[in-house]
């Protein structure tokens, strides 16, 4: 029966094409994944995620999903799998209260203690986010992992700066709640 | 521990930027590369792919149809799911096909789930309709997941409370139905009803309240453009919250309704759907229509379904009489204040103006306001104590210490002085040698002059016992006679003398000033400002009526300028340019409000001392503006404006040009010749003389603008455009870019012009000329609109809430003319902003209070030959000095935030 519903094709591959696109833009995804998840295997997972679903695709719509750019294109990418990782885990297990600590001294000047415990935060922003909506996950993503500006992101996601104005303020204002929630419970604790 | 928003941001901050610096080793990335590629490179070659068949280019609603399959497979690229999404909230045939595709998917699982799965594998031919049902079939294991995965792009299972039930209310699944209780949540996706003679308090997760009246369902689902209550059947009441970029959706069997805050209900049945709004503006989208209802207004989708009163068809509700009485209550109270209390009355004459020093350049003259204040003030504490929802309000507002100017020892003390005082008081300074202000000078009339002295002595001696700082006060009886010794010896500025004098008193820092006074009403003729023009300007406005006066002499603060400036050569200079601009003629400025017949009038003008020249004296005389008429009633902002000759723009711009910088005109020039174009020739001349701007529609994706200016020559136009534009894409080539593309379509016998850029898509450019005018928006269609209301007549020109605000005087037409309803677009905007660490306690307060106050405002600009008045008469004016704005009555926000509270706390009460 699923044959009538899908036809089953080979990957299309024009020769060469995929490969320059992995070997141009490898080290940016993984480094986007990198920052997002915050893993060096977590951001192979994401790279292969990516060209594999990139392999799957490329005959069909590569050519509308590339614009305005393929670096903006891979950028978002490797956001979206990234989050949708994190996301698929943060069901699974979430990060237990005593690890983090509630310092808020900044990283530069600290123990190695302290340090470990500025990264457990980090950790916990990431889960945060992958734990807002897709939308909102992606924005903030974008906007403070990646360094694009409100302008960049409205063109990236055909939108208007006002909506991606809107879907930051409540992206801050949730994580700042969990933030807020989190290092209370940490004190108690 | 308790953190505040400032220090939680800052770690926000710091915590993204310490992830945005993480970087992997070069190495880790490499390796890693390595390994990926071998694996793609091994998958790729076997791997199967399934590819679905949709449409390769959506067209038509069938084409949006042929992808609810791989849609609801979860397999439609996120553009795709989008566009669909967006279309079904529109379209009600296709949101239908969508049901019944999801519907379709269900009952077809539970069949499949019946029959052994594995002996049903038959091969079905390939017509169209059957693969589609076969597409169903094998999403069956992920169909639900990827329901609720998307439509709760916000990760939010929780979509709804139940805060109250009344009766039984049932959650209702395919396989049974349990019933629920207060408390409970709702997840997006679930049905609830209620049962006969039950009813339900829904409290969704934005705030909104749902009240459900018995035999009622719904369920409730999200997209990007907001929430949707999927009413299956019954009556609702909405209290829609406010929805900042997004909007409320009820979505009925045949009707679509969206909203943005505000109360209405809705009734679906078996015979079709009525909407009925108590509150707000409510969209209805239903048989291929779009109605816009306003209070009292009802929609049904039948015409067998009869329209029913509102009031009848909410009267079921447990809040019925809320709704009719707390509002008239609340709002009763600011029509009293402004209606009521006896407003100081207009003054025709005063014998300052006699009394004020030669050298003044400022005047300002208040009414006795005291008598007002303290009877509004009393009005409202009366009606605080006797409504309850007016007492919450006031006693939270006197926690935040907003805005809170009548605290009852304040208003005691400006009763007391009131008391004493006359009708007047007037301020006025003058400028000294070095052109500073100085000189201030505080006359008031007095009712009670012996009274008066004791009085103030005993204030002053109280004021001096609880403040440090506060000034050394004289009271003095002959300030002629007085020792200047007393003066001398402090500093001057923390000294105030006080002369009080048969029945009027006089204060100023400097006694100098009090014995020129004395001088001057002992020997009237020795007062030179009487026969200066600035003392007619204001005598002027005492003959019309005056209320408060606010008058600048600019004529002598110039010529203190033009003396100072013509010391340097780059003085010279600047001095040049102001004469360019006009700003050397300019000869009086004065603000004044009054009060009359209920409205408060205020107005600016601006006088010159010849006619207006350069940049002033653009604004032409006030005449008709047809381009308004592009314009329609909802615009949140419309201007528009009339100039002289546009070519003679040019000739002052160029003139202004000169004295800046004289290069830039050879560079223009240099520029011109190189383009062949001529700016004043192909640009200006064709133009007329009327422009409008206008924000009419949607804001988003694209905020829906539109610019309309009159055209004399269009084919001359039309040519510069497209030279302009060659000449654009022939330099673009030279940068490697793509430049604009042009496209002409014609349509009912016109041309529309679409510029496009290349280089960012969507971006674009469309115009058309109609009747004369260009028309230039963002989208073909709204300018084919904007052509629409025009021949409608359904322009903002004819709007209730633009007319009312329309000003009684003697002048048909405007020279400019700027009009906003932003109230609902700023808000997202002002609180996204309100939250920025940029801004100090303070701006952001005023940037709460703003978006709080705006309503529908109208302002205006007459220009004449030698003076241009702006004025505005919406209530408290521009300026914003009712008295009950002074003493914090609730505004119309305010009155909304009351009865949404009152309402809320009432239903919290009940269960």
């Amino acid at each position: 029966m699923q044959a009538t519903v899908a036809h089953i094709r080979a990957v299309p591959r024009p020769p060469g094409e995929l490969e320059r696109l992995f070997r141009e833009h490898h080290a940016q995804i993984f480094r986007t994944a990198y920052r997002v998840t915050g893993s060096a295997t977590d951001a192979e997972d994401v790279l292969q995620t990516v060209f594999l679903r990139l392999a799957r695709r490329q005959q069909d719509d590569a050519q509308q999903d590339f614009s305005p750019n393929p670096m903006s294109y891979f950028h978002r990418a490797a956001v979206n799998a990234s989050l949708d990782l994190l996301r698929g885990r943060s069901r699974a297990k979430s990060v237990s209260l005593e690890d983090v600590s509630s310092d808020l001294v900044s990283s530069a000047q600290l123990s190695p203690e302290a340090q470990h415990e500025e990264r457990e935060l980090r950790k916990l922003l990431r889960q945060a986010v992958a734990r807002l909506g897709e939308h909102a996950a992606e924005v903030f993503a974008l906007r403070y992992f990646e360094g694009y500006d409100n302008r960049e992101i409205a063109e990236m996601l055909k939108t208007s700066q006002m909506v991606v104005a809107v879907t930051l303020h409540r992206a801050r204002t949730r994580l700042r709640r969990e933030i807020s929630e989190f290092l209370e419970k940490s004190y108690e604790a | 521990m308790k953190r505040n928003h400032q220090e939680l941001d800052v770690k926000l901050d710091q915590l993204a930027e310490a992830i945005r610096l993480e970087s992997p080793a070069e190495q880790t990335i490499n390796e890693s590369a390595e390994r990926v590629w071998a694996r793609l490179a091994s998958q790729a070659e076997v791997a199967p792919i399934i590819e679905t068949a949709p449409a390769e280019r959506i067209r038509s609603c069938a084409d949006f149809q042929s992808l609810i399959p791989v849609y609801l497979h979860g397999e439609l690229s996120d553009a795709r799911a989008l566009l669909l999404e967006d279309h079904t909230h529109e379209c009600i045939p296709c949101r239908k096909a969508l049901k019944e595709a999801r519907n379709g998917a269900r009952t077809l699982a539970t069949k499949a789930k019946r029959a052994n799965l594995s002996t049903q594998r038959k091969h079905v031919p390939a017509v169209w309709r059957w693969s589609i049902a076969a597409g169903l079939l094998l999403c069956i294991g992920i169909a639900a997941s990827v329901f609720t995965h998307r439509f709760s792009p916000f990760g939010e299972a929780i979509a709804a409370n139940v805060e109250s039930a009344n009766g039984t209310v049932f959650r209702v699944s395919e396989s049974d139905s349990r019933t629920i209780t207060a408390g409970e949540a709702i997840k997006r996706g679930e049905t609830i009803r209620t049962a006969k003679d039950s009813g339900a308090m829904v409290r969704l997760a934005d705030g909104s309240l749902i009240e459900m009246r018995e035999r009622s369902e719904f369920s409730l689902s999200d997209s990007v453009q907001g929430t949707t209550i999927h009413l299956e059947r019954g009556d609702i009441i909405v209290q829609a919250a406010k929805q900042h970029a997004k909007h409320l959706y009820v979505a009925t069997p045949d009707s679509l309704v969206s909203v943005t805050g505000t109360i209405f209900s809705v009734n679906s049945g078996t015979k079709g759907s009525r909407v009925s709004v108590v509150e707000g503006e409510v969209h209805v989208n239903h048989s291929g229509t779009e109605d816009v209802l306003h209070p009292g207004e009802q929609a049904a989708t039948q015409p067998t379904l009869e329209r029913v009163p509102v009031a009848e068809e909410v009267a079921w509700s447990r809040n019925a009489d809320l709704y009719a009485k707390e509002l008239a209550q609340v709002a009763s109270l600011r029509k009293e204040l402004n209606e009521r209390v006896p407003h100081p009355g207009v003054r025709y004459s005063t014998r300052f103006l006699d009394m004020v020093p030669d050298n003044t350049v400022l005047y300002a003259a208040l009414p006795n306001l005291s008598a007002t204040l303290s009877e509004s003030h009393r009005i409202m504490q009366e009606r605080i104590a006797q409504n309850p929802a007016l007492r919450e309000w006031w006693s939270e507002r006197e926690k935040s210490g907003q805005h809170v100017a009548g605290p009852n020892q304040m208003i005691e003390k400006v009763r007391a002085f009131g008391e004493y005082l006359g009708d007047e008081i007037v301020l006025s300074a003058g400028l000294d040698e070095r052109g500073e202000p100085g000189s201030l000078l505080v006359l008031g009339e007095l009712k009670n002059a012996q009274g008066f002295r004791p009085f103030l002595e005993r204030q002053v001696k109280e004021l001096g016992a609880e403040a440090k700082n506060s000034p050394n006060v004289h009271v003095i009886d002959d300030p002629l006679a007085q020792s200047t010794a007393t003066a001398t010896d402090a500093k001057p500025a923390n000294e105030l003398y006080i002369w009080i004098h048969e029945d009027f008193f006089a204060a100023s820092p400097k006694l100098e000033q009090l014995r020129q006074l004395e001088t001057t009403i002992n020997t009237p003729t020795t007062n030179r400002f009487a026969g200066t023009p600035f003392y007619t300007r204001i005598s002027e406005i005492y003959r019309e009526g005056a209320g408060l006066i606010v008058a600048a002499d600019l004529e002598k603060i110039v010529q203190q300028r033009i003396q100072e400036e013509a010391k340097t050569p780059e003085g010279a200079k600047r001095l040049e340019t102001y004469r360019q601009l006009g700003l050397l003629n300019l000869k009086h400025f004065v603000v004044e409000q009054k009060e009359g017949e209920g409205k408060t009038q205020s107005r600016a003008i601006l006088t010159f001392n010849e006619p207006r020249r350069g940049i002033a004296s653009w604004l032409a005389a006030p005449a008709p503006m047809g381009s308004l008429q592009y314009v329609s009633p909802d615009a949140n902002v419309a201007t528009a404006f009339v100039v002289k000759e546009p070519a003679l723009l040019v000739d002052d711009l160029l003139g202004f040009m000169d004295t800046v910088s004289p290069d830039l005109r050879k560079h223009l020039q240099d520029l011109e010749a190189q383009h062949g174009l001529d700016v004043k020739r192909d640009l200006a001349a064709p133009l007329g003389g009327e422009f409008a701007f206008a924000v009419d529609g949607p804001l988003a994706p694209t905020p829906s603008w539109k610019m309309v200016v009159e055209v004399y020559d269009q084919a001359r136009l039309q040519q510069t455009f497209e030279h302009v534009i060659d000449e654009l894409n022939r330099w673009a080539a030279t940068q490697h870019r793509g430049g604009l593309q042009w496209e002409q379509t014609q349509s009912g016998g016109r041309t529309f012009y679409t510029l496009r850029s290349v280089d960012f898509s969507g971006v674009e450019v469309n115009y058309t000329y109609a009747n004369g005018y260009l028309i230039v928006a963002p989208s073909r269609a709204l300018i084919e609109r904007a052509i629409q209301y025009h021949d409608s007549g359904y322009t903002l020109l004819h709007a209730p809430q633009f007319t009312a605000s329309l000003p009684e005087d003697g002048h048909t037409n405007f020279s400019a003319v700027f009009y906003y309803n932003l109230g609902a677009m700023l808000a997202p905007v002002a609180e996204h902003f309100a939250e920025s660490k940029n801004m100090t306690d303070e701006q952001r307060q005023s940037l709460k209070s703003l978006t709080g106050d705006l309503r529908p405002t109208l302002a205006y600009a007459y220009a004449q030959g030698d003076r241009i008045t702006i004025a505005s008469n919406t209530e408290g004016g521009p300026f914003g000095l009712g008295a009950a704005r002074l003493l914090g009555a609730p505004s119309d926000f305010d009155i909304q935030h009351i009865l949404m509270n009152c309402m809320g706390s009432k239903n919290a009460e009940k269960h």
